[in-house]
């Protein structure tokens, strides 16, 4: 039962809560990654009305830890959400149990204007393998409860590993039903690949939603280049009901593409005609903003215009997987960006879409894990992917167009066996074999790479186009492709994957069912995709 | 202003100045100091919805080191600011300039209002006049409410009558198209302050080599008005494909007209229309 709305008296830092609902349990280890300073002015009451109108969260399971994630907004469509510039004492608990009978942790954190009141804890001290109940509390108001689970131990080894693959998630497209069915699902981490938010103009009813009843303000049809409108773009994102469903279920590891700033920027280089020095000021912005609604470590916290989001996580000796950044580092597109046919500067040496650093970490980690498994989180598709003509059309914005980078992964990859790469952007289901040389379709495989759909971007999609019809028929190495929205579900067991695509009739109206479209399986010691 | 809102801006101002422009918490700041603010206009010349004026809020960073800055936008309940805070990255050196529209909902009493922007210790004060909209013999630019079923990003209601009829411009702010995209029909809505008596419309559509007639413009619409009975179709063009359009009929007194749109050409997706003048 929920505790009564009670007005806070005077803040006090760290003071139990009345009726014992929040006792603490054990030592507060966590590491409250915004810890009170003297330059955080504290509110003197609560808020008024539930401040946890954007749900809670949690990502990057690690054996012993997991971090937990809310943010404040009391009016979750307002700057700030409604709330002055003032912190607020956020307190949390991590159970065992979903009555949080057996509270193993529990502290209080400060949600900071400076940080668009987002709370990010860093649990420490519990047990791998495990799954945990999680909720915060201030003033009276107490969260919804989220439910994580930790990584296995390092030494462990698991079975099997259950994941889904999400990405491109844009709010005027259609509603996310696909979350609705993915929290359902018995999983153990979901992987979002890219495109969180869009920084396109949303109208006042939601673009293609046409829901009246949203009535937006029109800040929301305002470019968004500046931090109070990318905080307000991630609160409308987050105010989804499914898409909190989804937060609250299963811990998720996040990267990003291009819409989380502007899209196809690269690097330093804007799409459209703005100079690079106000680029910059709105990539740090943008990822200021990323970081503030992500369940996201300190590590990542960005510094100006730079944030570190590539890193690893390992489950057990099953998989360890490498979480990658293809936008912030990457050279300009070659020959202009778009389909191109012919274009001798996507082989170019000096190009690269990782970066001369993150690609040595990528290899390097590559050879070293050991796992069974080795698993690239990242954006665009790796696969070949022709647009007709001969010379074939390619894409520019994605590996096409880096070819010598694909080539050095490609490489590694032949070396270390059960590599399986995760990929969004596209809005199309792909199923693909990945050779170091695509015309050589005899060659054997050295991996294989799962492209998901998008959540709701494109709208409803169809499941087949004439145009996908003849990608499949000039490129022999893609099994599949569906251009319908939704996710894939995947299963890592010691020897085998299994990629289930499953899919939605719909989104332009909530309450679409799901099927499973199609299925695959892959070895890991031969690699190549097959109808399961 | 009432002691509880002079009491509440300044409380607002108490907090800008401890709370605002704080420095990265990642990074070492700078004084508060640091951070200038300017607003390009003295004053702000405005007539309304559909004759309103922009503000321009410079923060620079004078200071050695990258801050986070923000910028509090305060203004009466009868101005409509679609924004009031604007809170940014600025390395050193750095100056961010963000446009802020200001325009007066229609029945906004005419006279002086003010605008003020605080950050950190920086309040600027800008006050922003509401005069009368001018006489026109087009009635549409005397409109106290100019509204629509929907709006399509950058084509806002108010660019039908803006006064500017050449469809070349179409795409820069100076014609409307509705939101919704192969859902008809969309709807296009003039109020006045007191009845008029129309007795021609003049519809400007699409017609350029970007956008021609035959793909992208307006082909079925209703002209209606208000009437004690509701809604009062007096005229009706069917089969449009010319870039302008004009009805006429029995001049009649009323508070409201407005444009039911039916079908497009080609495409058939969006209500388009350039310019829209009655008399």
């Amino acid at each position: 039962m929920l505790p009564p709305h009670r007005p806070a008296p005077a803040v006090r830092i760290g003071a139990l809560p009345r009726r014992g609902l929040f006792a603490l349990g054990g030592a507060a280890l966590a590491v409250a990654l915004a810890p009170v300073t003297t330059r955080t002015a504290m509110a003197a009451a609560a808020p008024r009305s539930d401040p946890f109108t954007l749900g809670v969260a949690s990502g990057d399971p690690l054996p012993d830890g997991v971090v937990l994630w809310t943010r404040l907004a009391p009016r979750p469509l307002e700057p700030l959400g409604g709330l002055p510039f003032a912190g607020y004492p956020v307190q949390w608990q991590i159970a065992a149990d979903p009555a949080f009978r057996r509270v193993v942790r529990a502290g209080t954190a400060t949600a900071r204007a400076e940080y668009g009141h987002s709370v990010h804890v860093d649990v420490r001290g519990l047990r791998p393998g495990h799954d945990y109940y999680y909720r915060f509390r201030t003033g009276g108001h107490l969260s919804p409860t989220g439910r994580t689970r930790t990584a296995p131990a390092v030494s462990a080894s698991p079975r099997a590993l259950r994941f889904a693959v999400a990405s491109c998630q844009a709010y005027t497209d259609g509603y996310f039903s696909a979350y609705r069915h993915l929290a359902a699902e018995d999983l153990d981490v979901v992987f979002f690949l890219g495109d969180y938010i869009y920084e396109n103009a949303v109208t006042s009813v939601g673009g293609n939603r046409f829901d009246p009843a949203l009535r937006l303000p029109d800040a929301f049809e305002l470019p968004v280049d500046t931090l109070d409108l990318y905080r307000m773009r991630y609160a409308l994102y987050r105010s989804d009901p499914d898409l909190q469903a989804a937060h609250a279920a299963f811990p998720w590891v996040l990267t990003w593409d291009d819409h989380e700033v502007q899209d196809n920027y690269a690097a330093g280089v804007p799409r459209f005609d703005i100079p690079a020095r106000d680029f910059l000021v709105q990539r740090a912005n943008a990822y200021r903003a990323y970081w503030e609604n992500q369940p996201l470590r300190r590590p990542q916290q960005p510094s100006g215009a730079g944030m570190r989001l590539h890193r690893r996580l390992r489950f057990g000796d099953l998989a360890e997987a490498h979480v990658l950044d293809t936008r912030q580092y990457r050279s300009d597109q070659a020959c202009g960006d778009g389909l191109r046919a012919g274009c001798a500067d996507r082989d170019d040496p000096r190009r690269s879409v990782l970066g001369d650093a993150q690609r040595g970490w990528l290899l390097d980690g590559m050879n070293r894990s050991g796992t069974r498994w080795t698993i690239l989180a990242q954006q665009m598709m790796m696969a070949e992917c022709r647009y007709g003509g001969d010379p074939a059309l390619l894409d520019m914005d994605k590996w096409d167009g880096y070819a010598a980078d694909r080539r050095k992964v490609l490489a590694t990859a032949a070396r270390v066996p059960g590599t399986v790469v995760l990929t969004g952007d596209v809005h199309i289901n792909y199923a693909a074999d990945l050779r170091p040389d695509f015309g050589r379709p005899s060659a054997p495989a050295v991996a294989v790479e799962l492209v998901g759909t998008s959540v709701s971007s494109g709208g409803n999609g169809t499941d087949s186009t004439p145009r996908l019809d003849q990608q499949r028929r000039d490129s022999p190495h893609l099994l599949f492709a569906n251009a319908q929205r939704g996710y894939v579900r995947c299963t890592l067991t010691r020897s085998t994957l299994r990629a289930d695509y499953r899919t939605l009739p719909f989104v332009n109206r909530p309450g679409a069912p799901i099927t499973t479209r199609a299925s695959f399986v892959s070895d890991r010691d031969r690699p190549g995709l097959s109808p399961a | 202003m009432d002691r509880t809102r002079a009491h509440r801006a300044a409380a607002l101002l108490v907090i800008a100045a401890t709370a605002l422009c704080g420095p990265a918490p990642a990074t070492a700041g700078p004084s508060r100091s640091g951070v200038r603010l300017s607003v390009d206009r003295a004053t702000l010349p405005i007539t309304g919805q559909c004759n309103g004026g922009e503000l321009r809020v410079r923060l620079t960073n004078r200071g050695p080191a990258p801050v986070y800055a923000d910028a509090v936008l305060t203004a009466p309940a009868a101005l409509h600011l679609p924004r009031r805070l604007i809170s940014t990255w600025l390395p050193a050196g750095y100056t961010r300039t963000v446009p802020v529209a200001v325009s007066a909902p229609a029945g906004t009493p005419t006279g002086t209002y003010t605008v003020s922007v605080t950050s950190g210790e920086h309040r600027v004060a800008v006050p922003v006049v509401v005069s009368p909209a001018r006489p026109s013999a087009d009635l549409a630019r005397s409109a106290v409410r100019v509204s629509a079923s929907s709006s399509r990003t950058g084509f806002p209601v108010c660019g039908a009558v803006d006064g500017d009829a050449d469809p070349a411009h179409w795409g820069h702010g100076t014609g409307w198209a509705d939101g919704t995209g192969r859902q008809w029909p969309d709807w296009y809505e003039l109020t006045w302050s007191g009845p008029r008596q129309p007795a021609r419309v003049t519809l400007t559509t699409v017609g350029s080599a970007q956008f021609p007639t035959a793909r992208y413009g307006l082909r079925d619409w209703d002209v209606q008005l208000a009437t004690a009975a509701g809604w009062r179709t007096v005229a009706a063009v069917r089969g449009n494909t010319a870039v302008t359009v004009t009805s006429t009929f029995p001049r009649q007194r009323t508070g409201a007209l407005r444009i039911v749109t039916h079908a497009a050409n080609g495409l058939n997706d969006q209500s388009r229309i350039v310019e829209l003048s009655v008399s």
